[in-house]
């Protein structure tokens, strides 16, 4: 399985996929791999190509901050605010959609979707989307245990 | 009293990450009144977070700035330490160097060249949509991505956030093995490159030509990337520490960026063509000759056209990191030590998008007392503020809205600004009063 943590740390509630990543660190296997990504999308097919992958990443839907939601990204659409805005503007949209084309989908891609409401510069997570960190993890780790 | 019709478009509400970009226009009638092109530049905000800090940590820090150029931002911070401390590496770590800045250029130019800048050509949104038509270029362009990023990869640590890289060298040096693995790597995206070059060279450019004036590091025996004397087209020769003597960084009301312009002659223009444009000697006569069949040769200054010098840039970053991978000698140590003192240093490398300036001044402890970064894209926003005025004024009061930012778009994507406007998260504003 992979976890891709999306975002970026020195913007607020986008840090929330590199600290899922971080606590997961020493919580799961050797055949769990693990990146935080910050850069541009365009590497992730060719590295989740035919493999169970999870992404946690910051999402802007209007729900209140820290709530957490859990997509199927082979069934259903990424939501507005994953990955919308980027890194020189590709998105995890892009990255999945790119996987259609070039046929490098995984084999199952899983998104959890925390609810950021502040994306300042150099902001630190807002005290609801930190405290949404320890139930994403355990998601995460309830989903590779279901898997193996 | 003319009323006022303002129209707004909103292409993206909450831009965020690297970098974020918005075009206000005002239009008077058909006259165009104004164009700002607006950045945030995370630079500023990284000088503030350096003041402090032990001058050991900046290329750790200052590499955080873009996940796209981080290499340019580590060696720019080095080499303005070193230069600040008297320090010399051995050509084993400079070698290292260049070989993990090849990565970058590799990198950095495939993403754009293929996902961003070729569908504009190809008549096509994007680099998705151009996918589903052009598979095979876009595998092309995301293989020569991944080999620059394994070269980042290998002697950065990891290919993102490089930690790899300190003041006097690397914290561990690669073994031979992966060297090995490294060379099939470079071999490999030589010919992707290659190919890409030929294939960029089948586009129709439109016909343009800018009067620039063209800066860029110059080397006395390589195409620039790690040193050199600051030069320009228009005969600025200086070391880099006399940078403020010949340029300056003007604010603009508009914007957290500072436009840069040389002293008593105006805006400068740096990146790929001014690289290839002021050194193309230094390059191996074959590449040039792929350079110039493709459409580019050194005279070139229409921005269209920029692709093609990046596809040789590519190339020649393929081969230069062959030549490196086969010659390198394994020093004796991965860093030389580095002892602190009070002093001040500039540094100046060739990120991708052009000159990335450093400047610290230390305590005797090595605390950063101020820092000081001149990233390439601030340098060359008064010239894509230029080029989009010109498509404004031509086109602004016949195109419809969607249309016009298309354009401006593309205009901008000649310059791979390290911007989201670089895609298609610019957010246009049109403002349209009567006569």
């Amino acid at each position: 399985m992979i976890v891709v943590g999306l975002g970026h740390r020195h913007r607020g509630d986008d840090g929330v996929g590199p600290a899922v990543v971080d606590a997961l660190e020493g919580c799961v296997g050797p055949d769990v791999l693990l990146v935080r990504h910050a850069g541009d999308p365009t590497s992730l097919p060719e590295l989740w190509a035919g493999r169970d992958v999870v992404v946690v990443d910051a999402v802007v839907s209007g729900a209140p901050p820290g709530t957490v939601r859990r997509l199927d990204l082979l069934r259903e659409r990424v939501p507005p605010g994953a990955r919308g805005t980027s890194t020189h503007g590709l998105g995890l949209a892009d990255a999945v959609e790119l996987s259609r084309t070039l046929d490098l989908l995984p084999r199952s891609l899983v998104l959890y979707g925390v609810e950021g409401a502040d994306f300042g510069r150099g902001a630190a997570m807002t005290p609801a989307v930190a405290a949404a960190v320890p139930e994403v993890v355990a998601r995460v780790l309830g989903d590779d245990s279901a898997e193996s | 009293m003319a009323e006022e019709r303002t129209k707004t478009i909103t292409v993206e509400a909450l831009a965020r990450v690297e970098g974020e970009g918005a075009l206000h226009v005002r239009m008077r009638g058909d006259a165009v009144e104004e164009v700002r092109l607006e950045i945030f530049e995370p630079p500023r905000f990284f000088e503030a977070l350096l003041r402090g800090r032990a001058f050991v940590e900046a290329p750790d820090i200052t590499s955080r700035i873009c996940g796209i150029c981080p290499i340019a931002y580590q060696m720019s911070a080095v080499h303005a330490l070193e230069r600040a401390l008297g320090v010399e590496v051995p050509t084993g770590i400079r070698d290292l160097r260049r070989l993990i800045y090849c990565g970058e250029w590799i990198a950095s130019h495939a993403l754009h060249v293929t996902m961003l800048h070729a569908p504009d050509f190809l008549g096509y949104a994007g680099g998705i949509e151009m996918s589903r038509d052009h598979p095979e270029a876009v595998r092309r362009g995301l293989a020569l991505k991944k080999a620059g990023n394994a070269l980042m990869a290998v002697l950065g640590g990891r290919e993102i956030h490089p930690i790899n890289v300190r003041v006097g060298g690397f914290y561990r040096l690669p073994r031979n093995a992966e060297l090995r693995t490294l060379r099939e790597t470079a071999v490999r995206a030589r010919d992707l490159a290659l190919e890409t070059l030929r294939w960029a060279g089948t586009f129709d450019f439109p016909d343009l030509e800018r009067d620039y004036e063209f800066v860029s590091l110059r080397h006395p025996g390589e195409y620039p990337m790690n040193e050199g004397r600051l030069i320009s087209s228009g005969g600025v020769d200086i070391p880099v520490d006399a940078w403020d003597a010949h340029f300056e960084e003007r604010q603009v009301p508009h914007s957290t960026a500072l436009h840069a312009v040389r002293r008593g002659h105006g805006l400068i223009f740096l990146g790929p063509m001014a690289r290839y444009h002021l050194n193309a000697d230094r390059l191996p006569g074959w590449i040039r000759d792929e350079a110039r069949a493709a459409g580019a040769d050194e005279a070139c200054r229409n921005p269209y056209r920029s692709i093609l010098v990046r596809c040789a840039e590519m190339l020649y970053a393929a081969d230069e990191a062959v030549r490196i991978l086969d010659g390198w000698q394994r020093p004796d140590a991965p860093a030389v030590e580095v002892a602190p003192r009070a002093a001040v240093g500039w540094g100046a490398t060739e990120a991708p998008r052009g000159t990335l300036l450093h400047r610290y001044e230390i305590d005797d402890a090595g605390t950063i007392l101020d820092a000081r970064i001149i990233p390439p894209t601030s340098q060359n926003q008064g010239v894509i503020e230029e080029d989009v005025r010109r498509v404004v004024e031509a086109h602004g009061a016949s195109m419809p809205d969607d249309d016009l930012q298309w354009r401006c778009e593309q205009t901008i994507r000649n310059y791979d600004p390290c911007i989201s406007c670089a895609t298609h998260f610019l957010t246009l504003d049109v403002e349209r009063l009567d006569p």
